[in-house]
């Protein structure tokens, strides 16, 4: 592999282009699904190709070939290349790359397990157990379960002189289930991953996995639905991770941003209460959407996004970040020292047949100085929002976030159980409504789908809202 | 990867080869595809691709217990490692004891219009000429309008499919899309996205027609007006229309989801469960049609059959797997499309069932008349939060945009924030009337539909 990616660098150079990278990638899947009990499918992959951007005329051409020699690859070459050239008549502004300094480096991990080596005979019966455990609680009407592990040896080299060689690793799984009584119907759904290895399963074990969930679903069965409007809410940390990711975090992609999202005339500005400050890190040991280097060999960094209320960067790959600041160089000079313009190492691609674009990495509000108790303190009726369904946002800034289990507060204490509620909003009015922040601190496991699926962590303590408009569904 | 490799002939080796380790039944499925693409995003032509990418999945059966495996590495080493692990795969699995078997060969059906030279052949400078062309149309109608995503691409895509009880099929196809979404920005104010596309099996799209219609269409968005709560006629453009089937409707009627006790419609063969002027087809046959084809992906012939026929219920879509279940045939609905997780190609997936063109027969009336008919409604043009809906309940609740206000006959202005709400298998049954504007998307082919008494709530 790396011979032919030397040889196939060495003549994007010969024909001229003004940029190029190339990543090679090998991998092996299994995936396993299955239905209430059943196993459905049974599937095992072995993928490999290269990936192939080059930048000519100021505009990107792209090819991905899956048979891996010079030839194949050098007549990518010159189709990526011929691409560009054809398009690039239709450019009005060029593509500048920010720079960043190379890297040469071998990111080697050694799996705490690694899933090859676990046989699908143990998988499958992890997954039966998580099943049979969950039909131990009453009521529970079906199971479905999709497991996957990836590994993955990845490529990244460009005519900048950067040379990556790296590994990647995720084992992951998303459950979900129903539990029905009369005509109430109550969902759960949690996911369990690591890029570590399949150690996972030992500390999220199938029992406690089915345990969690039982627990939510008799609970929501036996709840009642929320009152409509505008409550003080405390949020858990999986429903503050979803939120920073969805409500907040999309709006500060800066392909996002400078596609029209709310963020961009807010550069520099408050746009949350002193106690809010917004990080999206690669570099959290453990987290879901950690890695060592994007698909760029930009490292993976903390990028603080919001700082005590303040915007002060936003996510961007090398084009966005060089782009940005050309939009500030005319729109807020002033802002060009202190916003910070630089790559963050946020692009990704999920495999080889797409060009990487902006995606989070583990994305969560910083920890704060309230004890659990302190947030429900003076409450006199609102909500606890502790788990989540899904959500979706707007680049107008509008959420809106589907919560799974919910809990009455009152007088300052946690009361019955609530049944689909949901919250929704506008972003920055939010953000500024937060009075008050935890001192404790989770990261939940997630995926985000942006026409590509990434591996994503979010998460963060519990936080205090002063108002925020619930609604059931 | 050259488009001379005959895949017909590197699935009998495949097949071949897995004979050997004797299983009691085996497939292969291959795939091959040249994607060329170019895009615009965020107001600009962002990037220019050409993919292309063969691959191949095996399923095995040993006893009840099946197995399944791929890979896009074609030669000997690998295709005898991915033989392997479809076996290990399935000697790890449990018996399934609805097991019967693979399909057994039938006669193809005839299709037309699948395969056209024209988009084989299609130069990446066309390609870059036809999104060029919607771009300027577009900028040519009003300055304002400013493109979110779009461009133009075409694909080539070669399948084969071959089992031991004979099997042994290969089909071409060819598809050429132009798109574009926009929002028209005036001062500050900035309109919600709006999108028009052509696709089609033939070089037969307008860019043209594309870039003015979508932007007249995001000038229109720039004039809003009020609206209140209440029931009201509504007219359900094709993208709203099928955006709140997917998630409702079609989900229902697929065979798996029925024999999974979650369909409302489980009982309801040959009932009456909408309005009479309401017929639907899913027509694999269809001239032309996006996911037409001479046979599924498992190789079964396609077909074209109703759903509903005037109102009434006439079958649910099947897939090989879960016709046998029932002791009857597959209707060509098995297909590779569903993937649990990320983005997968069609070789790395097992068959479900899946719709293939959702065809809505036609009125008589114009779309013109359709709103002259509605005295105080909407015309929905398209919805976000479908994937919200409820398939077993039918209860969908979504954001109608782009959403336009009709009084007396006419449209007055655009509406934000509008959402509509209630049971869309209720509101089945209040079909109002059905246009004659037939327009064709990846799996719709159908006319603007208007519905009574829909509640619609402003924010």
């Amino acid at each position: 592999m790396i011979d032919i990616l030397e040889k196939g660098l060495d003549y994007a150079k010969e024909i001229g282009v003004q940029f190029a990278d190339l990543r090679g990638e090998k991998r092996q899947t299994t995936l396993i699904d299955t239905r209430n009990g059943n196993v459905e499918s049974v599937n095992q992959g072995i993928e490999g190709g290269v990936a192939i951007r080059v930048l000519a005329d100021g505009m990107w051409g792209f090819a991905s070939i899956s048979k891996i020699d010079y030839a194949t690859l050098r007549d990518a070459i010159d189709s990526a290349f011929r691409m560009a050239k054809v398009a690039s008549k239709m450019k009005m502004q060029p593509v500048e790359l920010a720079e960043v300094k190379p890297v040469d480096d071998k990111v080697k991990i050694k799996p705490d397990i690694d899933p090859r080596d676990v046989s699908i005979e143990e998988k499958i019966g992890i997954l039966m157990t998580l099943n049979d455990k969950l039909y131990e609680f009453d009521d529970v009407k079906s199971c479905i379960i999709s497991y996957a592990d990836i590994v993955a040896a990845q490529y990244y080299f460009n005519t900048d002189g950067t040379r990556i060689e790296q590994d990647k690793i995720y084992v992951w799984s998303r459950i979900s289930a129903t539990a029905r009584k009369g005509d109430i119907v109550a969902t759960a759904r949690e996911e369990v991953g690591s890029n570590r290895g399949f150690k996972i399963w030992k500390i999220r074990t199938p029992e406690s996995v089915a345990e969690l969930m039982g627990k939510r679903l008799m609970n929501q069965l036996k709840a009642k639905a929320p009152k409509g409007g505008a409550f003080p809410a405390v949020l858990g940390p999986e429903v503050v991770g979803v939120f920073t990711h969805e409500a907040f975090g999309h709006l500060a992609e800066a392909d996002l941003a400078v596609s029209g999202a709310v963020t961009l005339s807010k550069i520099g500005q408050k746009i949350a209460s002193d106690v809010v400050t917004i990080a999206d890190d690669g570099t959290i040991e453990g987290g879901f959407g950690s890695y060592k280097y994007d698909d760029e060999g930009v490292p993976a960094q903390k990028t603080i996004l919001v700082n005590k209320g303040y915007i002060t960067s936003l996510l961007y790959d090398r084009e966005h970040a060089m782009k940005l600041k050309r939009i500030l160089e005319k729109m807020a000079p002033s802002l060009i020292d202190t916003f910070n313009l630089k790559p963050t190492g946020n692009a990704r691609a999920e495999n080889i047949r797409v060009s990487p674009i902006i995606r989070m990495r583990n994305t969560y509000i910083e920890p704060g100085d309230s004890s659990f108790e302190e947030l429900l303190e003076g409450i006199k009726f609102g909500y606890y929002l502790k788990a989540f369904r899904g959500g979706q946002a707007n680049l107008n800034g509008t959420f809106q976030v589907g919560i799974q289990e919910a809990y009455e507060i009152v007088n300052g204490e946690i009361g019955e159980p609530v049944r689909n509620a949901s919250i929704s909003g506008n972003t920055l009015e939010t953000l500024l409504k937060v009075d008050a922040v935890g001192k404790d601190f989770e990261l939940s496991v997630g995926r985000c789908g942006k026409g590509q699926t990434a591996f994503i962590g979010d998460g963060g303590p519990h936080i205090r809202v002063k108002e925020i408009l619930i609604g059931g569904t | 990867m050259p488009e001379q490799i005959d895949i017909l002939d590197l699935g009998k080796k495949i097949l071949n080869l897995i004979e050997r380790y004797n299983p009691n039944e085996a497939e292969v499925y291959l795939n091959y595809k040249r994607y060329t693409n170019v895009t615009i995003k965020s107001g600009e032509f962002s990037e220019a691709s050409s993919t292309s990418d063969l691959g191949f999945g095996v399923r095995v059966i040993i006893g009840k217990k099946l197995g399944f495996a791929y890979s896009n590495k074609i030669d000997d080493e690998t295709i005898e490692a991915v033989i392997k692990n479809a076996i290990s795969a399935a000697k790890a699995s449990k018996d399934d004891e609805k097991w019967k078997s693979l399909p057994l060969p039938k006669e193809d059906s005839k299709v037309e219009d699948l395969y056209d030279p024209n988009i084989a052949n299609l130069s990446s400078e066309k390609i870059v000429e036809m999104a060029g062309e919607a771009y300027n149309s577009m900028k040519n109608v009003d300055h304002r309008v400013i493109p979110i995503w779009g461009g133009a691409s075409s694909i080539v895509s070669h399948n084969a499919i071959l089992n031991t009880h004979g099997i042994e099929k290969f089909d071409k196809h060819t598809v050429v899309f132009v798109g574009l979404a926009t929002i028209a920005k005036d001062g500050d104010k900035v309109t919600p996205y709006t999108s028009e596309f052509e696709i089609d099996r033939k070089l037969n799209v307008n860019p043209k027609r594309v870039g003015e219609e979508v932007a007249k269409r995001s000038i229109e968005l720039l004039k809003g007006v009020k609206a209140e709560t209440g029931e009201y006629d509504v007219i359900l453009a094709q993208d709203a229309l099928i955006s709140l089937w997917n998630f409702t409707f079609l989900e229902s009627v697929k065979a798996d989801f029925v024999q999974s006790g979650r369909s409302h419609f489980a009982d309801k063969i040959g009932e009456v469960i909408a309005s009479d002027k309401l017929s639907v087809l899913d027509d694999g046959t269809y001239p032309a049609g996006i996911r037409s084809s001479h046979f599924d992906d498992e190789g079964v012939p396609s077909q074209k059959k109703y759903i509903i026929e005037k109102g009434v219920l006439k079958t649910f879509l099947y897939d090989n797997y879960t016709a046998k279940i029932e002791d009857r045939e597959s209707t060509g609905n098995g297909i590779r499309s569903q993937a649990a997780v990320g983005t997968m190609e069609t070789y790395m997936l097992l068959p479900k069932p899946e719709v293939t063109n959702i065809v809505i027969e036609p009125g008589k009336i114009s779309k013109d008349d359709l709103i002259a008919e509605i005295k105080n409604g909407f015309l929905v043009w398209d919805v976000q939060g479908a994937h919200s809906s409820n398939p077993e309940s039918g209860e969908v609740s979504v954001v109608a945009t782009p959403c336009f206000k009709i009084e007396n006959g006419e449209i007055t202005g655009a509406v934000y924030g509008m959402m509509l709400s209630g049971n869309m298998y209720e509101m089945m049954k209040k079909v109002k009337d059905i246009a004659n504007n037939v327009r064709k998307s990846e799996t719709f082919i159908a006319p603007w539909v208007s519905f009574s008494n829909i509640k619609m709530i402003s924010k």
